[in-house]
């Protein structure tokens, strides 16, 4: 995979008022290059230094402007940003401004037979050196937080490869790479991990760290992919129920919910009732079958006591109509049906041991 | 190190859990289409290793006003340094997911920033970003599936695998990542009644908290006996001098299981034979706020770092299901663990807060195998408390509520700190760890707005004790909230007496004793509160729990302005904005 072209859209002052162009020409420069990053200025920012161009950043640079600007002629200061823009063979296409073609050899560009596309030649870089790339990158650096419209890429160190040249496959290209990028870490670990770090001084701060705010009108975020929209997961005859009480409800919800549980609590208290005159039933059994043991039986059974499956059928559910008879009411809340009484109380299984300890503090 | 095309890092910053979950989630199904696959916090993930990975998925939450969360702060210092060059990461892929509520004005921001920054340092969004809404009727489930949905199969159009490969059978059991392995040939230890010891001896050597051992010296109850809530002040005092901390930081505490719920989990596990050997844990350990206790056996880990009685989460149900026997209780873990059935999860777990250990009670097949107890449960975190006491090197002092309360399930619903608080004793040593917020009060002659109801008190009394030991002359007016005068006006004498002395300026709501509340006693001294605010340059700074509260101190404060200055809705809130821009609005809610 290459990596995507960077393109950079410039618009003549009057062309912005005319939305549906712009659009068209960006879907066509998308289309013609796909999966590439567009960012957009006006040219007249660009000229007057008000818009920063980092360097070595594009690989094409769109001219969009209505016929007339053709007379405009581009001044060599114009040309020589262009130029230092581009990445080595990127080029500048659209509206080509007469009489500039001269200025542009000099500055490096290399102009096609129809005149419609001026290249950066890589090799004549060194042999130009109208800019300096790395003095020219420190410069825009502190410009390079300005808040703007549109969201500029930053300037500060310029790229360290052209990553467009890199062969992606070829492992030694890429160690190389690596290796570069990795002082960038270096210091990351003693530098964090200082509690009592001076990152209050404000000055500073600045100068070392971009401003996150910014991030949040960058040009990148609010032009890229759409957001993926939620599934839905309601179920047929769900309605539009939420699932939950919001935390600082409102609308009633959290009052029947609360109701929903103080119902079921003084089901509990009497399903427990039950539960122990059952357990204390089964604990008279007992005794009866195994006849003349300790007396006080009764009280310790009252701590342990075997159910069968005959005696859980039996106890009362204290609701008209409603028995153990499906048979999940003792597999716990998880198989438990919608208004099940046993809602709440722990999981027992016939035969198994149950203690009453099981119930918690406050049975 | 050459690096593999099919690695993939799963990064969370996570506050509650709900990311670190969702990470969790994803990361196991990308082990099924045999990824190589790595899951982490931001912060614990090493820098240098995005270098080498191929594909970055991000899962984070927002907190405070728009920030990072915690675990997310060291990783998102070093990705905001300016001398960053913007193709840096362009040999990584990438797609986010951010987990939001839009009931807080600035919920998602952490992610769009995350995202808009690997952006321009050159990575590449493979496959579309999402931000939930916990206030869509969807909820952030259905947002997680779409996300998940088109993720999935973007990565297997981009990464396909060799032909003579297939994806793992889904229900298949993967090899545990952190195996935990008891060595029953050594002898056994004793650690089932020696918690408070064990505790203070920590391997911090993985983590970047430093400790300090602190004694209890005083774990008062400052509500009255008949007041519902029962309230804690806890005082902490380290005979070294070695606290450093400022109004606004917060102390982590280090809590325990209750050692009755690690017997019970060890008796239904049948663990009571190996529980008291030592154990050792393979592969890279996890990373733990605090560090490992280093007497390590399956009772010490289950006691200080697994977090049993926590609600359960989603992650949990989707490795436990293979653990049970009957073939009953497996369908019914498993369909617990799947997103479409995300409301039957939440009815069963979240809304009677439910612990991992109550679900391991009922499903009697269910029967762990100790190399996974790291991947089934989750780590106990450590708690934050804002400090309430003036800056002093040898005593720190917490307002601590403690958590008590009913749902549909019998037992009393516990707080795992609060309970672990309330039987600390005098004279019992713990590990604490102080949290630098670094937040400034401006030069300490601007007026000073203390809004702090319930427990929002305790930092408000740690800058009025602050203010006065440095005989700073500033004016200082606070605003407390409480429901009783008698019962939990929380430090009240102490306040009262400052006020007696013209110190401070105590404005008291009692709401049960038609006292309203803050913001209504706000409202009330209006005039005062517009003219400090307008003219004498004041900060306010406001406390307590997050929700209404918050919001309507912010609208009372923008009525105030615009009735006081006949200024219009928009005037009063840009001015309130503009404050809160220059660090003049402090909001620090929970």
């Amino acid at each position: 995979m290459s990596a995507a072209t960077s393109i950079l859209l410039l618009l003549h002052p009057t062309v912005v008022s005319d939305p549906s162009l712009v659009e068209a020409t960006k879907r066509q420069l998308l289309l013609e290059n796909p999966a590439s990053d567009l960012v957009q200025h006006i040219i007249d920012r660009v000229a007057t230094n008000t818009q920063q161009l980092s360097s070595n950043t594009y690989d094409l640079i769109h001219y969009l402007a209505p016929a007339e600007a053709k007379k405009n002629k581009f001044n060599s200061q114009l040309i020589e940003k262009l130029y230092d823009s581009l990445k080595p063979n990127g080029s500048f296409t659209g509206l080509i401004p007469d009489d500039s073609s001269l200025d542009a050899i000099i500055c490096g560009f290399s102009i096609d037979d129809t005149e419609s596309k001026w290249t950066k030649i890589s090799k004549s870089q060194e042999s130009v050196v109208s800019i300096p790339l790395k003095k020219k990158s420190s410069n825009t650096d502190p410009k390079s937080t300005h808040s703007l419209p549109t969201f500029k890429r930053l300037a500060s160190p310029p790229v360290l490869t052209d990553s467009s040249e890199v062969d992606e496959d070829d492992p030694l290209e890429q160690t190389k790479l690596r290796e570069t990028k990795l002082t960038y870490f270096e210091d990351s670990d003693l530098e964090m991990d200082d509690g009592d770090d001076d990152d209050d001084d404000d000055e500073n701060a600045k100068n070392t760290f971009i401003n996150e705010d910014e991030l949040l009108d960058s040009y990148e975020l609010n032009n890229s992919t759409p957001l993926i929209v939620p599934c839905s997961l309601s179920k047929p005859g769900d309605g539009k129920k939420r699932r939950k009480a919001c935390k600082d409800c409102t609308c009633g919800l959290k009052e029947q919910e609360d109701a929903e549980e103080n119902q079921q609590r003084s089901l509990q208290a009497s399903i427990l009732g039950n539960l122990a005159k059952s357990a204390t039933d089964e604990a008279i059994a007992i005794e009866e079958r195994l006849n003349k043991r300790k007396t006080d039986a009764l009280k310790q059974l009252g701590e342990k006591i075997k159910f069968n499956a005959d005696d859980l059928a039996e106890i009362d559910f204290t609701i008209e109509g409603k028995t153990g008879g499906c048979g999940s009411c003792s597999l716990g809340d998880a198989f438990r049906c919608d208004g099940c009484p046993f809602l709440g109380l722990p999981a027992f299984k016939p035969g198994q041991v149950i203690t009453l300890d099981a119930f918690g503090e406050d049975i | 190190m050459v690096p593999n095309k099919r690695s993939i890092a799963i990064l969370y910053g996570s506050e509650t859990g709900n990311s670190l979950d969702f990470a969790y989630v994803l990361s196991r199904k990308c082990r099924y289409l045999r990824f190589d696959t790595t899951v982490s916090s931001l912060d614990d993930f090493d820098l240098k290793q995005l270098l080498y990975i191929n594909i970055l998925i991000v899962v984070c939450s927002t907190t405070g006003q728009g920030e990072i969360p915690r675990n997310g702060q060291k990783f998102w210092k070093f990705m905001l340094k300016k001398k960053l060059p913007n193709d840096l990461l362009n040999n990584v892929k990438f797609s986010s997911l951010g987990l939001g509520d839009s009931s807080y004005p600035k919920y998602n921001y952490a992610i769009k920033k995350i995202h808009a920054r690997l952006l321009q340092l050159g990575a590449k969004e493979f496959s579309p970003r999402a931000e939930s809404d916990e206030q869509s009727p969807e909820g952030s489930d259905a947002v997680y599936l779409a996300w998940e949905t088109s993720l999935l199969s973007n990565l297997n159009t981009l990464y396909p695998l060799p032909n003579n490969e297939f994806s793992i059978d889904p229900d298949t059991l993967l090899p545990p990542i952190n195996k935990v392995v008891v060595d029953t040939n050594k002898s056994e230890k004793v650690t089932h009644d020696q918690i408070n010891s064990i505790a203070l001896d920590r391997d911090i050597s993985t983590t970047s908290s430093k400790l300090i051992n602190v004694t209890v010296s005083s774990n008062d109850r400052i509500t009255s006996d008949d007041h519902f809530q029962d309230v804690r002040n806890l005082i902490l005092k380290d005979p070294k001098g070695s606290l450093r901390f400022q109004p606004c930081d917060t102390v982590s505490l280090y809590p325990t299981n209750d050692p009755k719920d690690v017997d019970e989990l060890i008796r239904i596990q049948q663990w009571e034979e190996i529980a008291d050997y030592p154990l050792t844990i393979e592969g890279k350990l996890p990373s733990v706020e605090g560090g490992l206790v280093r007497t390590l056996t399956l009772r010490s880990l289950l006691t200080h770092h697994i977090d049993i009685m926590s609600i359960p989460r989603r992650s949990f149900f989707m490795l436990a299901w293979h653990f049970a026997k009957d073939e009953l209780e497996r369908d019914k873990l498993k369909e617990l663990s799947t997103i479409e059935e995300s409301e039957q999860l939440y009815d069963y777990a979240n809304r009677p807060r439910r612990s991992i250990l109550e679900v391991i009670q009922e499903f009697f097949t269910l029967s762990i195998p100790i190399e996974y107890i790291l991947e089934v449960f989750p780590i106990i975190k450590p708690r934050l408390f804002s400090i309430s006491s003036g800056p002093n090197p040898s005593v720190v002092e917490l307002t601590v509520a403690i958590v008590e309360y009913k749902t549909i399930i019998r037992r009393i619903r516990k707080g795992v700190c609060t309970r672990w608080i309330k039987e600390l004793n005098v004279g019992d040593q713990i590990s604490i760890s102080i949290n630098r917020n670094n937040v400034s009060f401006g030069s300490n002659e601007e007026p000073l707005i203390m809004v702090g109801p319930g427990t929002g008190i305790a930092p408000m009394k740690a800058l009025v004790e602050e203010t006065i030991s440095k005989g700073s002359k500033r004016e200082m007016f606070l605003f407390s909230g409480n429901r009783f005068s008698t019962k939990d006006f929380l430090y009240g004498d102490f306040f009262t007496k400052l006020s007696v002395s013209n110190k401070l300026n105590l404005f008291t709501s009692f709401s049960r004793e038609k006292g309203g509340y803050v913001q209504d006693t706000l409202y009330a001294n209006k005039v005062k509160i517009n003219d400090l605010l307008l003219n004498k340059g004041a900060l306010i700074y406001l406390c307590g729990s997050s929700g209404k509260m918050p919001i309507q101190v912010r609208i009372t404060i923008e009525t105030i302005l615009s009735e006081v200055n006949q200024w219009s809705e928009e005037k009063a809130k840009a001015f309130l904005v503009d404050l809160e821009n220059k660090n003049r609005y402090i909001q620090e809610t929970w």
